[in-house]
Formats: structure tokens, sequence, C-alpha cells
């Protein structure tokens, strides 16, 4: 009998001792881009814009900051966003395409999305460099480094 | 590392078995001629997925297993049935169905009581649909409401198993398996990788990876059913 009740309760034990507890603080997830603003000149300038939008969505909220880098909001039903950069004087755009999937970090954590897989299909900038191609703060925390 | 942990707890479990499961063999062997004609025939059914069903609100499965033997070695098949509805602060569903068919080698053919160490191979195949829903708070957009699906996809999978069946009265018999599940494979999901495949178990791995090979651990209850009279050799084979 007792050889009985250790191997039911053996097997239980290694069947639950595979279940592994993760902290969701540590979710290295979010739904947008980091981008950061690097002048050409070198002059440590900040960057004010009048006003960004982000096509089909309208006006994005806090444009009017000074920026040194900035988030960009990426919608998970489409697979490109559009941005469009207002200065007194000109225009930029930013066209970023993406893939996005989603995944549960941990079972006690929420939900969340991946974005991977990020692209430009078109920028007005001088420059663009593609740092991270995926949103995961602990790999890449900038996406992109763009030179005005 | 947590793999070979477990590997080494059931071979010492194992190897504590077999003084029990081989009293009744002498160290004398004798050649004997392959008997190929099918002498009993398992049918079991899968306690453990009883037992999960009972015990896990999110999940009700049924499984079984039905093996016929050749000489030492066993034909073998499994299959289930398994539903997961996991409701958090998301809603996850995963529904299907499972086949797994393979061969057995018996370690020990010439115990008395028909007691049976084994080792096997299995291929394993899959068969489901999924679904996730959750709500996202996005400081841009809003409270967004989000749906994702697979729909009918197919997953296959090998299995290296160690089987024990153990008498426990008469005809019926008490089995555990582990298994160690490698070299899957996801048929194209439409939308996002599945957490969990039926008869494979948690495919995704907690962090951000999915899972490449998976160890499963399962009780069977079993029954004997005897199709001839087969003698027992109770000197080893050679």
């Amino acid at each position: 009998m007792r050889f009985w009740l250790f191997f039911l309760s053996f097997g239980f034990c290694l069947f639950e001792s595979c279940n592994e507890v993760e902290d969701c603080t540590l979710d290295p997830y979010e739904n947008y881009a980091v981008a950061t603003f690097d002048l050409l000149s070198g002059e440590s300038k900040i960057i004010a814009f009048d006003s960004i939008i982000l096509e089909g969505f309208g006006r994005l909220p806090g444009d009017r900051d000074t920026l040194i880098g900035m988030l960009l909001p990426l919608p998970v039903e489409n697979t490109e966003a559009v941005f469009h950069y207002y200065t007194d004087s000109s225009l930029y755009s930013l066209a970023i395409g993406y893939k996005s999937q989603p995944l549960i970090y941990d079972l006690s954590c929420e939900a969340t999305i991946r974005f991977y897989d990020l692209d430009t299909s078109y920028q007005s900038f001088d420059s663009l460099v593609i740092v991270g191609s995926e949103v995961h703060l602990d790999y890449v925390p900038i996406n992109f480094e763009i030179y005005l | 590392m947590f793999l070979s942990i477990l590997k080494s707890i059931y071979n010492i479990l194992f190897l504590t078995l077999i003084p029990f499961i081989g009293m009744s063999q002498t160290a004398d062997t004798v050649r004997i001629k392959p008997d190929w004609n099918p002498s009993r025939l398992h049918v079991g059914i899968d306690v453990s997925r009883l037992m999960g069903t009972a015990i896990k609100p999110h999940k009700s499965s049924l499984g079984g297993m039905i093996d016929l033997d050749f000489h030492r070695f066993l034909l073998a098949f499994e299959g289930g049935v398994e539903e997961i509805n996991r409701i958090k602060t998301y809603e996850y569903t995963n529904k299907g169905a499972f086949l797994k068919w393979g061969i057995d080698y018996n370690l020990i053919p010439s115990n008395k009581y028909r007691n049976m160490i084994s080792l096997g191979l299995r291929y394993a195949k899959s068969k489901f649909s999924d679904q996730l829903n959750f709500t996202e708070e996005n400081p841009w957009f809003g409270t967004q409401a989000l749906q994702f699906s697979n729909q009918n996809i197919s997953a296959h999978w090998t299995e290296i198993l160690l089987r024990l069946n153990v008498q426990v009265w008469k005809n019926v018999f008490f089995g555990s398996v582990l298994r160690i599940e490698i070299m899957k494979n996801i048929s194209d999901p439409d939308q996002f990788i599945p957490f969990d495949i039926p008869g494979w178990g948690r495919n995704w791995k907690s962090g951000t990876d999915e899972k490449t090979t998976n160890m499963g651990f399962s009780y069977y209850l079993i029954y004997h059913f005897s199709l001839r009279e087969k003698e027992i050799f109770l000197k080893k084979i050679k």
C-alpha cells in the first residue's frame, strides 16, 4: 500500500513541479516602437513638432511636447503604421511595416501582443537606422534612430 | 538540466522497482523460438486525464490506449480528446483530439505476473482549433477588444516512452508512462502560435519561447484480454 501511495504521489509531484511561476512585471512586450531623434549636426537640440498624425487614427496626444525621442503606437489590427510629423516649415513621413502576434507571457499574466519584423517602407527624414526589429524592452529598448 | 534531473529520478524509481517486478526471474538463459502470434490485448483508460478533469476546472480530457503483443513487441495506439478553457484576464479556448501509434519493446517478457517494463516509440498527431480573446488598454487607441483564432490546425511529434505495467488484481493492471516528446511541428497557425496542443501539453514556455521538447507522465488503468494461452518462460530469453 505504501508503495502504491509513493508511486502515485511521485508522479503527481513530478507533474505539478513542472509549473513554473513567472513575474508578470518582467513582461518585455509593449504596444509601441521607440524612435530617438539624433541631429546630424551633433548639437543637443531638442526637436519640437507642431503635430504628429497617425494615418487612420488622427493626431497623437502629447505631440506638441519637445522630443528627443518618441513612442510610435502600433495598431494591432494593421500591418503598417504611417506617421506624419509637422513642423513650422516641413513635413516628415514615416511608414513602418510590422507583424504582430498575441502571446501570454505566463498563464497568470495578462495577454499581450508581440510586434516583430519591424521595417520602414517609406521615410522622408535625412536618414533612419533600424536598431531593433522587435518591440522587446529587454533586447533593444530603441527600434529606430532618426537623423534630421 | 531539469529534464536530466527528472530522468535521473525516474531511473532511480525504475531500478527500485525491478526487484519487485522481476522476482520470478532466474539467472539462467534459454533460447526460445519467437512467437509472433498475438496472445493478449491491453485496453486502458488514462486515469491521469480523468484526475486532471476532476481537479482542474479549466480542463476536460479523456484518453485511452490499446496494444497488442507480437513476441516481445507491442503494437500500441493511444488517443484522446481535450478541451481547455482558461478564463483569466484573457479567455483562451482550445479543443481537439490526438492519436499516437508506435511500437513498444518488452524488457521483461518472462515475468509470471505479466508485469511489464517497456521502451517505446510513438508518432503522434493532433488536430485542434483554438481562440484567444482579451482586452487591451492602450493610451492611444483606448480599450480594444481583441480576438485571435486558429482553425483546424495540426501538429505532429515523436515520443520516446518508458512504460511500467503492474498487475493489481487478476486481469487488471496499473500502468505508468514517462514520455519525452520531441521533434514537434505545427502546420501554419492562422493568427498565433497555440498555447496548448492536445496530447502534447503546454506549447508556450513561461516567458517568451515556444517549447521544442516536452515531458509527460501519465497513468493508465488497463484490462488484460487473453486471446490465447502463451507459455511464459521463467528463464531469461536469449
